[in-house]
């Protein structure tokens, strides 16, 4: 277990960031951040990437100082057994209600461009048994998943993203500040980047893990550019092929993107299919991602080292979480819901952690 | 543990598979066409999705008849020995159903049909003059809600009866909306029809400040299609049509590239008749304010071959620039005609609108704000359209 | 009897002892036994299993030089070295390279069942165990499984002294290590690991030691039965262990720092550990032009890729997204499968079942009857089953190209393993489509993630990521940019050479004075 191979490199991280970043949200991530912040979704993604980009260094930070400890460990460690405990549990909690609710996210989006007889359970079902029966006990492991999906994400992407260059208008786009913004709409945009990317807070759970946790900003940085990157890519693209007032209209405006292109060759006449594919991929590594933290979480908070157990317990608890929502509208409140009360809130965590280890001068052993 | 997978094949097997239809349980529709419906064509109505006579929405002469022309799977050889001899028409399968909406007239069509209606082929849709003169707004919902329906397909307009087009059966291809289609998308690929289908057509339907078309079609000797020019819309509803030699107007002046309509010159002193064809476009629409009143200038560079001479053999470098600037004057007649006839009509194809309003959000944020108002602006506005034809070669012939 | 020959000593009496052996051995065909006169004088026996033994070699090299009269001098050495009889005849009479002097019985039977002769003196509870093995042997062939183009003909045979020698013979450092072991409670049968002591990593090699040690199972006929205990998960369908009939293959992976096992019996030697990249490589890349190789290589690939998901993806696009491929296509498709009774997924499960019945029943036929066996399969199947109105004609091409893509890798329990994963892929793309296919998929890539054989990733380089690794994997670079070996293995010597070449080509022809630029 402690071999160095068993180690995560810097490369895995920034990938595990990557194909965090990159999940469910995907699709339809245009719609909301056009919906606050109009034609300036581009720029509104920037902001919203900046903001999670502060409390990525958070992240980073507390974990050079506890360099052997995940969430749950300096959790503990900084403000003592039982708050420590109780704020761990709170993480988990959210992640848990959020891995559920972006699974029915992921079957309402399939069942609403490919399989609209199929009931949604089976969906729900499949995908839940992927990151269920996945193995949790070794984070190298978890880590390779990471990386070897990556690839098969962001290609298609490309390929599906890349002809649509010839139908941009450029006045879809300008003023990149936005048509008569309101501060409060673009913040709103801004912020539900944010919420879609916050995720990467699974990284507390690797940086121990890691070569030299030491170095993590490294790969923490890069993997997490590329990622922020890539939204404001396909938003600028979505929002430059579409315009914003098309794009309101539409609930997965990246699929509707997919849609509108025909590759040279014609040997496929419509792609949209491979997009989905490899959103299919996108959202089993964001739900993995989750499910790691759920699991691991919980086993760090009651010491305990069956993740196998955990893992099965907790899949029926997300089938229920999953199915709960009434209709796709409840559903995204839900998932608003959580994100802005819940993952806005952990980017700030980090540095209030600080400040009281600092205060507390507690410090994690040093490798 | 091990269980569950069983489990999992168990319950799969069980329920079996919803969304597998096979290609021949599928009634593959090609293209649609969407009439006007008559009253007379209403009493053949079946009850399927309200009860004869209680459809919520009372409005008059709101019907449409709804024609749809699905590709007959047993009659079409694969391989070599199929395709031409009797023609397309036996081997499409052209139904007409009425309704109230678009989903009410499929709802009766799928009720008359074994197969599943597919909608994830469609390659034309056809829509009569008069449904276009109405708002294609209530035609659109159903389309764009519909995961099947491609953004690629066309949409078009016919001069007379939508259905006709349909009914046209060219002798070359097995199914008449696959040559219909493959009329329209070789006309793009020869710089004959801008990329105005569906999807750029719904972008261009939902933004501000600029007007959607699509092209009109007329159907030739029942067995093939013309495309007649593009009919141009004030917002959902169409207000008119340019010929196809103003189409390649339009693509100058949005300098969309592969030139392809060509363009007879004469010189006014001289015998010669000269085809010229455009190859290369470039455009400049440059927007500005001026005492707070919105102008627009286009440049326009066109890069011309000479395709033809006749009634005279004297071409040389000389000719050649006269023929420039002769070719210059006309096409800034006809631009500015062309200009002059959408401004009449309110209609904004070129974008005009959004791009003042992505330049001067100020000015749009305080003036002009919707598009109405934006429409009459727009009519009174001054569009100077200037030219310059770039003769490059003159083919395989010296003189 | 035999259960108490552990303990059993020899008595001082010839006949006492003949006695006991031939009470073990009973009245077998084989068990001969020879009389004689040590020098004319001294009684002796000789016993042999003469399944086992070379004839010739005992009359010409042992009874003839022991029965034969000897001279009063001779007399007298003897009586000088009457204390130690036996020892002076392996001295000085008996040209053996390997004869021993042993006193238990339980030696004496393990010998003899190992193709010994035993000699016996009349006064003596000592007696010699000379080697006098002959066991049918095949030559040298090429190996069937592996034919190469360009490269070695020989191949590894079933006697594993003769498979050392190929080794050693290509290996000639005295690093080179042949361990040997003995598995199976019935077979005893010998099992070598051969490795480089300088290169190996030391845990991998006490792994494997361990794992052999661990066995416990009363025969080991084939290489197989030890990959089946030596495995790291027995559950998964894809190979951990790789088998080889070629030495220059087994050479060259012992160089990249993996270990050979060798097992008597078995043409086929064993690799550990053994990622998936080496499962669509041969001996023969690394002789080739290196574009040419890569491209191989990555054809190798795809259609490994293709015999898995070619016709799940068939029926994924024909019965739930026929909105993929042109309409001009599908109304062709549509036609073709006008008639056919039965859903694609259910024409595809038929025919790849038919596919692997005519594939099963071709490889165990006689070569000549095999032969004309698939001709009359391919002619049913193809021709027959399309103008019955069976299978759609687009089926058939499909289900051909998916066959043909599982033959072009060389490893056949590669192949296989893939071959058979389509099924359930078949499975779920009939009743989900893409996101069968998809899901499907993602359980295969997860597995073979978190697969390892003896430690080392199953996916290595890939993921995790090697740069130095990838040079070698799906590609194949020019072998002097290949200086290390691969890092996954952890070899305690990580450079094979410090550059590919010295000093780079030159011009002989180069006129002086003019500059190389």
């Amino acid at each position: 277990m402690n071999k160095p191979s068993d180690k995560v490199t810097n490369l895995q991280l920034a990938f595990i960031i990557i194909s965090t970043m990159l999940g469910v949200s995907m699709l339809g991530l245009t719609h909301f951040t056009v919906r606050g912040a109009g034609n300036a979704a581009p720029f509104a993604s920037l902001v919203g990437i900046f903001i999670a980009f502060i409390g990525l260094m958070g992240y980073v930070l507390i974990g050079r100082r506890f360099t052997k400890d995940t969430l749950v460990g300096y959790n503990e460690s900084i403000l003592g057994k039982p708050i420590g405990r109780l704020c761990s549990f709170l993480i988990v909690i959210v992640f848990l209600a959020l891995t559920g609710l972006e699974t029915r996210q992921f079957a309402e989006a399939v069942q609403g461009s490919i399989l609209p007889n199929t009931p949604m359970h089976i969906s729900i079902i499949a995908m839940i048994l992927l990151f269920a029966t996945t193995s949790f006990q070794r984070v190298d492991t978890f880590a390779s998943i990471h990386f070897f999906y990556v690839p098969l994400i962001l290609i298609p992407i490309i390929i599906v993203v890349a002809p649509a260059f010839r139908d941009i208008e450029i006045y879809h786009m300008t003023p990149i500040l936005g048509n008569d913004p309101t501060w409060g709409g673009f913040m709103n945009g801004a912020l539900a980047v944010t919420q879609a990317i916050g995720n990467f807070v699974v990284i507390a759970m690797v940086i121990p893990f890691m070569k030299y946790p030491k170095k993590s900003w490294k790969g923490a940085v890069g993997g997490f550019w590329i990622a922020g990157f890539i939204v404001i890519f396909m938003t600028t693209m979505t929002v430059a092929v579409f315009g914003e007032n098309e794009i309101k209209k539409m609930y997965w405006p990246l699929l509707n993107l997919g849609r509108m292109i025909t590759i040279p060759g014609e040997v496929l006449s419509r792609i949209d299919a491979v997009l989905l594919v490899s959103w299919v991929y996108g959202v089993f590594t964001t739900l993995l991602s989750y499910y790691f933290l759920v699991v691991r979480g919980v086993c760090g908070i009651f010491r305990f080292h069956h993740y196998r157990v955990v893992s099965l317990i907790t899949a029926p608890i997300i089938y229920g979480i999953a199915i709960f929502p009434r209709d796709i509208y409840t559903l995204y409140d839900y998932i608003r819901m959580f994100s802005s009360y819940g993952v806005v809130p952990l980017l700030v965590y980090p540095f209030f952690l600080l400040c009281i280890s600092i205060i507390r001068k507690k410090k994690g052993g040093s490798v | 543990m091990k269980r569950i997978p069983l489990l999992f094949g168990i319950l799969l097997v069980l329920s079996g598979c919803w969304d597998r239809y096979e290609l021949e349980e599928r009634a593959n529709l090609l293209g649609l066409a969407i009439d006007v419906a008559t009253e007379e064509d209403m009493e053949k109505e079946p009850s399927v999705t309200h009860k004869n006579g209680e459809f919520p929405d009372r409005e008059e002469d709101d019907y449409i008849k709804l024609t749809a022309q699905i590709s007959l799977p047993g009659k079409i050889k694969l391989g070599p020995e199929g395709g031409g001899g009797e023609g397309s028409k036996k081997n499409a399968w052209v139904l007409e159903t009425v309704g109230h909406t678009i989903k009410d007239a499929m709802a009766n069509l799928q009720q008359q049909l074994a197969e599943k209606l597919y909608l994830g082929h469609v390659q034309i849709i056809v829509i009569s003059e008069e449904i276009a003169e109405k708002g294609v707004t209530e035609i659109n919902d159903f389309l764009r809600r519909n995961p099947e329906v491609r953004r690629t397909s066309w949409m078009v307009i016919n001069g007379g009866d939508a259905k006709e087009v349909l009914e046209a059966a060219p002798p070359v291809e097995s199914v008449p909306s696959l040559y219909l289609s493959n009329t329209l998308d070789n006309a793009v690929r020869q710089g004959k029809l801008p990329r105005e289908y569906l999807g750029k057509f719904w972008i261009d339907l939902a933004d501000i400040g600029i007007d959607p078309m699509i092209p009109s079609i007329k159907v030739e000797d029942k067995d093939r299609i013309l495309v007649d020019g593009m009919n141009y819309f004030k917002g959902d509803r169409m207000v008119g049509k340019f010929s196809p030699i103003e189409i390649g107007v339009y693509m100058s002046v949005m300098g969309e590239n592969q030139g392809g309509y060509s363009y007879a010159v004469k010189l006014p002193e001289e015998e010669g008749i000269y085809m010229i064809k455009a190859t290369e476009r470039d455009s400049k629409i440059m927007t500005e304010l001026k005492n707070g009143e919105p102008r627009a200038s286009i440049d326009i560079t066109i890069d011309s071959i000479i395709e033809e001479e006749t009634k005279t053999e004297n071409l040389n470098q000389n000719t050649v620039r006269k023929i420039e600037q002769e070719a210059e004057e006309k096409a800034k007649k006809l631009g500015d005609e062309f200009v002059k006839n959408l401004q009449e009509d309110g209609s904004d194809v070129f974008g005009l609108g959004a791009r003042i309003r992505a330049k001067h959000k100020n000015y749009w944020n305080e003036e002009i704000k919707t598009n109405d108002k934006w429409t009459e602006t727009y009519k009174e506005m001054d569009i100077k359209v200037t030219y310059n034809i770039n003769i490059k070669r003159t083919g395989m012939e010296w003189k | 009897m035999l259960d108490t020959s552990q303990e059993t000593r020899l008595t001082t009496s010839l006949d006492e002892n003949v006695q006991t052996v031939k009470k073990v051995f009973k009245n077998d065909a084989d068990f001969s036994t020879r009389s004689f006169h040590l020098f004319n004088n001294i009684p002796a026996t000789s016993l042999f299993i003469s399944s086992l033994v070379d004839k010739e070699k005992i009359n010409r090299d042992i009874i003839q030089p022991l029965q034969e009269k000897r001279s009063s001098n001779n007399e007298e050495s003897a009586n000088s070295t009457k204390k130690d009889l036996l020892q002076s005849l392996l001295n000085d009479y008996l040209y053996f390279a390997d004869g021993e002097k042993k006193q238990d019985l339980s030696s004496l039977l393990d010998g003899l069942l190992h193709g010994k002769t035993v000699i016996l003196l009349d006064g003596e509870s000592q007696y010699l165990l000379l080697d006098t093995l002959k066991t049918e042997k095949r030559s040298i062939e090429q190996p069937e499984t592996e034919r190469v183009v360009r490269g070695p003909r020989d191949g590894f045979i079933e006697q594993m002294e003769s498979n050392i020698s190929l080794l050693r013979y290509r290996l000639p450092v005295p690093e080179f290590r042949v361990e040997p072991f003995e598995v199976g409670e019935k077979t005893k049968t010998k099992v070598s690991v051969c490795y480089l002591d300088n290169v190996v990593s030391d845990a991998l090699l006490e792994e494997v030691i361990k794992r052999i040690q661990d066995i416990s199972i009363d025969r080991i006929l084939d290489a197989g039965y030890i990959e089946q205990f030596i495995q790291d998960n027995p559950r998964s369908p894809f190979p951990q262990v790789q088998n080889t009939e070629r030495p220059d293959k087994a050479v060259g992976n012992i160089l990249e720092g993996r270990v050979i096992i060798l097992v008597d019996g078995s043409p086929f030697a064993l690799i550990v550990p053994a990622v998936f990249n080496q499962f669509y490589q041969t001996s023969e890349d690394y002789a080739g032009r290196t574009i040419i190789m890569s491209i191989i290589r990555v054809i190798r690939f795809l259609s490994l890729i293709f015999s898995l998901t070619f016709s799940s993806l068939y029926i994924t696009i024909v019965s739930f997204h026929p909105e993929m491929i042109p309409a001009q296509f599908v109304v062709a498709a549509s036609s073709g499968r006008a008639g056919v009774p039965f859903p694609v997924v259910v024409e595809v499960l038929l025919m790849e079942v038919a596919m692997e019945i005519l594939r099963e029943a071709t490889i165990r036929m006689p070569q000549q009857v095999g032969g004309a066996l698939s001709i009359v399969g391919v002619l049913v199947i193809g021709e027959a089953a399309v103008s019955a109105g069976f299978v759609s004609p687009i089926t058939v091409v499909i289900i051909a190209l998916s066959t043909i893509g599982s033959f072009a890798t060389p490893s056949y329990n590669a192949a296989i393993a893939f071959r058979l994963l389509k099924f359930p892929l078949i499975i779920l793309s009939g009743f989900i489509g893409l996101l069968g296919l998809a899901v499907g998929l993602m359980f295969i890539i997860n597995h073979m993630i978190s697969l390892r054989s003896f430690g080392v990733p199953y996916l290595s380089p890939v993921s995790p990521w090697n740069k130095q690794g990838f040079k070698d994997s799906l590609i194949r670079a020019p072998l002097r940019w290949l200086t290390e070996r691969p890092a996954e293995l952890q070899p305690k010597d990580k450079v094979r050479v410090e550059s590919g070449v010295e000093s780079g080509p030159t011009n002989p022809f180069k006129r002086k004075g003019e500059n190389d630029e």
